[in-house]
């Protein structure tokens, strides 16, 4: 009786040939490419279709050899001296040489960069690269509009509200998913040939974020239970300058170079404690030096009272301060909000302290964007190795669009040769028990409640200054928290219509077991790289760890190994 | 610690008769917006609620909702006392403050799709070629938008009309958007006629309340510029009118002075009065109201007469600037010889026109405009004019979108108001750049009957909300249109002028005895 599916297991069934998961960039570039073969496309995101994932959120650089002096082997050497060479050299490659081209599919889906002349990018130069480089368009959520519009315009369909809880595989290849609609607690199976993967990153699981709220790596978890392999996981990028208080708080208003060459960040003593970190380049150090010596002050209480160090950029002249309104209006007009029209006006000092960016690590993937799970493909910035052990600006937007374009691709290629698959019914049956279980307990603990707990221990002890003690300490807070409270989390509303604590139990039984493996690895990785910063190790080591963490599950069990970095076109 | 009330509006389809409002108690905090609000009561309070955020920076449009009746983003409206946040309006609420908006989103998606054009741009040398100022438009305007379809839910066309023949605001941007590309080769403009771009009252309400500030009205009223055919006959016929008599309601040019037969007024003089095509041939009572205030500032008014002719913003709002223009340099040339210092109208679209229209199309005009308002609240200021009614009544005041969004003005003609004696000055709940529209949008009371009598039905419930038994306005368009619906509710539509005039006449008396 118990071998065919009954009613009771589920409330659909969809039949798709390319399931997308995940409403970004990445996600509508794939279903986009994956929609260009005579296959069916559904894309499924977890909230409304539009703001998806952090594309919106970016500050609309794309980065690519745009300019004649310009060409992809500079921005592929940028790249991975950036990230300190522990990019996966491959995709690096893939990435700068295709990065052009993806720039111009925007255009040609109506997109528009700005221009200097009619047929000349408006090119920045960052401060990381060696040269003047790719386009911009502040208002990132116009990516996203276009590619919605030409995702709906091809005929994907799309379900808005849906929440992926699992993969399902049959012996080593994709059958299907389960989600739930939270729009009306449907438990959804998904018959399936291949997924897309490009559900974004984990910056929900710290307290300070600049991660857009749907941010809490439920594509990493679902894709390590599957068999997925991921990468440097342990690598988190912080960001030195944003808000403290407020909705926008861990929100960032933009890198120290924004605020003037006179800019000074100070803490409460009033000291220009930078001198003492980076005595050449003081304020205008690397993101991540910065942000250390941020976390580091506040630390040790010299932050001010709600938590901040104090960047004072009343030094600069007017001109200045009215080419920073011009430039960068949307941020003037944060800082205006929060924190009045005279800061945002550079009359007075205002408050500023380290955030979390985006994670570099992620699922392992080769050129093609297949993982190691037969019919599962990887795009955006879920995926691990492209940017080594940090990212550049800009780069962020160019990967989803890169890498979207090849996983859509190739997974609708490898749909029109494979078959559907049988799903195990048992398996089915066993997590939907598990997704409905904080529904149909009556007491426990709040899952609002432990998210929170999560968040604060992770930022705390395994944020931006990580130590061999502090990351000890997390991993025994963190396993209390997996025993105590996992098992007795609870949606204090029963209702399945749109229910956001049911949401966010779902999202913190995932973001307990990547909050375990994130700690495991820094505990792994003796050395400090990039955005990642052990107190106990502060020197990089390239003779011991030019080395990838890997994290894999087999059966329930997670285990850590190592491999070596594959230096193919560019040694150190 | 500080504390706050908030009253929700919370709605559970699982549950019957769950629409209600809740009121919570929560300590304020430094810098704390609505959605930290929410947040709060959710984290530590009530689970149940639901409610959408994503970015919580401006840049995803998901946490819009209504927060005192103003649709915003939650991000970024700052907490204050006692206030009541609710969906956002227009919209299928799915539970609490969670709205459906998908169906806005694909019709925006299937109206204005993507690029329109037979092959693709391919070339690894050089981008596609856009003007600069093309580019500049495209990315400070319509690329701004994020979908929060904020101006969907203040827009009063959509709350009549809930997109049954009209688009809506975003998608009529989308298209201008399109429209505007000059890599687009669709017939956008045509497809936006289909979709009711006439049908918009342009009374810039979305442009007012729109959190990415992107003036949406004066970029569907460009759209409009770019129509050949496809008009409305009515805006076709009123246009053709103004062109051949100088006024849209084709009358003779001989009739256009007879309001002011009796009243000896020169042809010459510092302070001149221009009635406009409204007061002229439909309510010659405000053109003589208007004059009797005037002539309360003891200088000699003079007119243009028949010389006069349409201020020539119907034809502007339909983009004939070269048909416009004759119009113009016609009333500029007897303004100058009429040797006035001084223009005054009466008509809030008049105003608009000479204040902003004619100093871009023939540079600056030598005259000093203001309207009747402004005039009166600073003779009220200075006590030169006491105004008193007989019988004590409750009146509110109707902003007129020419007057009040488009010039700012919306502080002169409530102290014109507060100023009248046995007179209670109330204000409807929309009122200053949140006022509703009448429904006359310039040319939908004559295209779109229904649809202006839908909205002007809605203002006039928003009048006897508060009790009030006379509207007032300084426009003679809102004043048409609302009185078309008032009439059967038995409220009084005044135009101010008529209204000051009235009022004048107790206060004389008074002085007298």
């Amino acid at each position: 009786m118990e071998e065919s599916l009954s009613v009771a297991d589920f409330d659909d069934v969809l039949r798709t040939d390319v399931l997308i998961v995940g409403a970004g960039g990445a996600g509508l570039r794939a279903a986009i490419e994956a929609a260009k073969h005579p296959v069916d496309v559904t894309l499924i995101c977890k909230g409304r279709l539009g703001p998806g994932g952090c594309t919106p959120m970016s500050s609309g650089f794309f980065q690519a050899p745009v300019l004649a002096s310009d060409n992809p082997e500079t921005h592929f050497r940028d790249t991975v001296v950036g990230g300190e060479f522990l990019n996966n050299q491959n995709l690096t490659w893939v990435f700068s040489t295709e990065a052009y081209r993806s720039l111009l599919d925007l255009e040609n889906y109506g997109f528009v960069f700005e221009r200097v002349e009619p047929n000349k990018y408006m090119s920045r130069h960052f401060g990381s690269l060696s040269q003047v480089r790719g386009a911009q368009n502040m208002n990132a959520m116009s990516i996203s509009a276009t590619l919605i519009d030409e995702a709906l315009h091809r005929g994907v369909r799309i379900l808005e509200d849906t929440v992926i809880t699992s993969l399902v595989k049959s012996v080593d290849s994709i059958a299907g998913a389960t989600a739930v609609d939270m729009k009306d607690g449907r438990f959804i199976v998904f018959e399936t040939k291949s997924i897309v993967l490009a559900s974004g990153s984990l910056g929900q699981l710290f307290k300070r974020s600049t991660a857009s709220r749907y941010s809490t790596g439920d594509g990493l978890a679902l894709a390590i239970r599957a068999g997925a392999t991921l990468v440097d996981l342990e690598i988190i990028q912080p960001l030195p300058l944003s808000f403290v208080f407020g909705a926008l708080n861990g929100m960032t208003f933009s890198p120290a170079e924004y605020f003037g060459p006179k800019v000074e960040i100070l803490n409460r003593l009033g000291e220009r404690f930078m001198k003492k970190y980076d005595p050449v380049k003081i304020e205008f150090t690397t993101y991540a030096a910065l942000s250390r010596a941020n976390f580091l002050e506040i630390r040790e209480g010299r932050g001010t009272i709600n938590g901040g160090v104090i960047v004072d950029p009343t030094k600069n002249s007017k001109d200045e301060a009215m080419t920073f309104k011009k430039l960068f209006y949307r941020r003037w007009k944060k800082i205006k909000e929060c924190y009045g029209e005279k800061a945002a006006n550079w009359d007075e000092p205002f408050e500023a302290a380290p955030t979390m960016w985006g994670s570099t690590g992620g699922i392992d993937i080769n050129e093609k964007c297949e993982t190691a799970v037969r019919g599962l493909y990887a795009a955006g910035e879920i995926v691990g190795g492209v940017h080594g052990a940090n990212r550049l600006s800009g780069n962020s937007l160019t990967e989803t669009q890169v890498f979207g374009k090849i996983a859509g691709d190739q997974a609708a290629r490898f749909t029109l040769k494979a078959a559907f698959l049988d799903l195990d019914q048992k398996v089915v049956k066993k997590e939907r028990n598990r997704v409905f279980a904080p529904l149909n307990r009556n007491e426990g603990v709040r899952a609002s409640t432990v998210k929170e707990e999560l968040q604060n221990v992770m930022w705390e002890k395994v944020g931006i200054v990580r130590s061999e003690s502090s990351l000890t300490e997390a991993m025994r807070d963190v396993s209390h928290i997996k025993e105590e409270a996992i098992p007795k989390i609870v949606a204090t509303g029963k209702s399945k219509t749109y229910n956001e604590e049911w949401l966010d139990a779902i999202e913190a039984l995932n973001m307990i077991d990547l909050a375990e493996m994130i700690i495991g690895g820094s505990l792994m990785r003796r050395e400090s790289r990039g955005a990642y910063y052990r107190e106990d190790y502060p020197k990089r080591d390239d003779r011991t760890w030019l080395r990838h963490i890997v994290y894999r599950m087999d059966s329930g069990v997670l285990s850590t190994t190592t491999r070596s970095v594959e230096l193919q076109r560019l040694k150190p | 610690m500080e504390e706050l009330t908030i009253r929700i509006l919370r709605y559970d389809p699982s549950k019957l008769g769950s629409r209600e409002y809740k009121t919570y108690r929560i300590p304020k905090r430094k810098g704390m917006k609505v959605l930290d609000a929410l947040r709060y009561i959710y984290g530590t309070i009530d689970g149940t609620l639901s409610f959408r955020w994503d970015c919580r920076w401006g840049s995803c449009g998901e946490c819009a909702l209504s927060v005192n009746g103003k649709p915003t983003l939650a991000c970024a409206e700052d907490v204050s006392d006692n206030m009541v946040v609710e969906p956002l309006r227009n919209f299928t609420v799915i539970k609490d403050l969670v709205v459906d908006r998908r169906g806005a989103l694909e019709r925006l998606s299937k109206v204005a799709n993507g690029l329109l054009r037979p092959g693709w741009y391919k070339s690894d040398s050089e981008p596609e070629s856009i003007d600069l100022e093309t580019a500049r438009f495209l990315i400070d305007q319509p690329d701004r938008c994020l979908n929060c379809l904020v101006c969907e839910a203040v827009c009063p066309a959509v709350a009549e009309d809930r997109w049954h023949t009209f688009c809506g605001p975003v998608t009529l941007l989308k298209l201008t958007r399109r429209a505007c590309d000059p890599r687009d080769q669709g017939d956008r403009v045509n497809r936006a006629v289909f979709e009711g771009l006439y049908e918009c009252l342009t009374c810039a309400r979305c442009s007012a309340l729109c959190p990415q500030e992107i003036d949406i009205s004066s970029c569907i009223r460009n759209l409009r510029k770019k129509v050949t055919i496809g008009q409305p006959p009515s805006t076709y016929v009123a246009n053709s009118a103004i062109m051949k008599n100088g006024n849209p309601f084709g009358q003779p040019f001989s009739q256009r002075s007879e309001w002011a037969t009796g009243m000896n007024l020169s042809a010459k003089g510092d302070l001149l009065y221009f009635a406009g095509c409204y007061a002229s041939y439909k309510y010659p009572q405000t053109a003589r109201s208007t004059i009797e205030i005037l002539k309360k500032t003891g200088t000699k008014v003079a007119t243009l007469g028949n010389r006069e002719t349409c201020c020539g913003i119907p034809l502007l709002w339909e983009g004939k600037e070269k048909e416009a223009e004759n119009v113009i340099q016609q009333n500029v040339k007897e303004i100058e010889a009429s040797g006035a210092q001084r223009l005054v109208t009466s008509c809030a679209g008049c105003f608009m026109a000479f204040k902003e229209e004619y100093p871009r199309i023939i540079g600056k005009i030598d005259v000093d405009v203001i309207h009747i308002s402004q005039l009166v609240s600073d003779l009220v200021e200075k006590g030169q004019l006491a105004l008193s009614k007989e019988t004590r009544e409750r009146i509110t005041y109707h902003d007129p979108c020419h007057l009040g969004r488009y010039m700012k003005i919306y502080d002169a003609p409530r102290t014109i108001l507060r100023a009248v004696q046995n007179v209670e000055f109330v204000e409807m709940t929309e009122n200053r750049e949140r006022s509703w529209c009448c429904g006359g949008g310039m040319t939908v009371s004559t295209s779109h009957p229904y649809l202006a009598k839908k909205v002007a039905s809605r203002r006039i419930s928003h009048a006897k909300e508060v009790g009030a038994k006379s509207i007032v306005t300084s426009c003679p368009l809102c004043r048409y249109n609302l009185d078309l619906a008032a009439r059967s509710e038995g409220i009084k539509v005044y135009d101010l002028p008529d209204y000051v005039a009235g009022a004048l006449k107790c206060g004389i008396n008074k002085e007298q005895r």
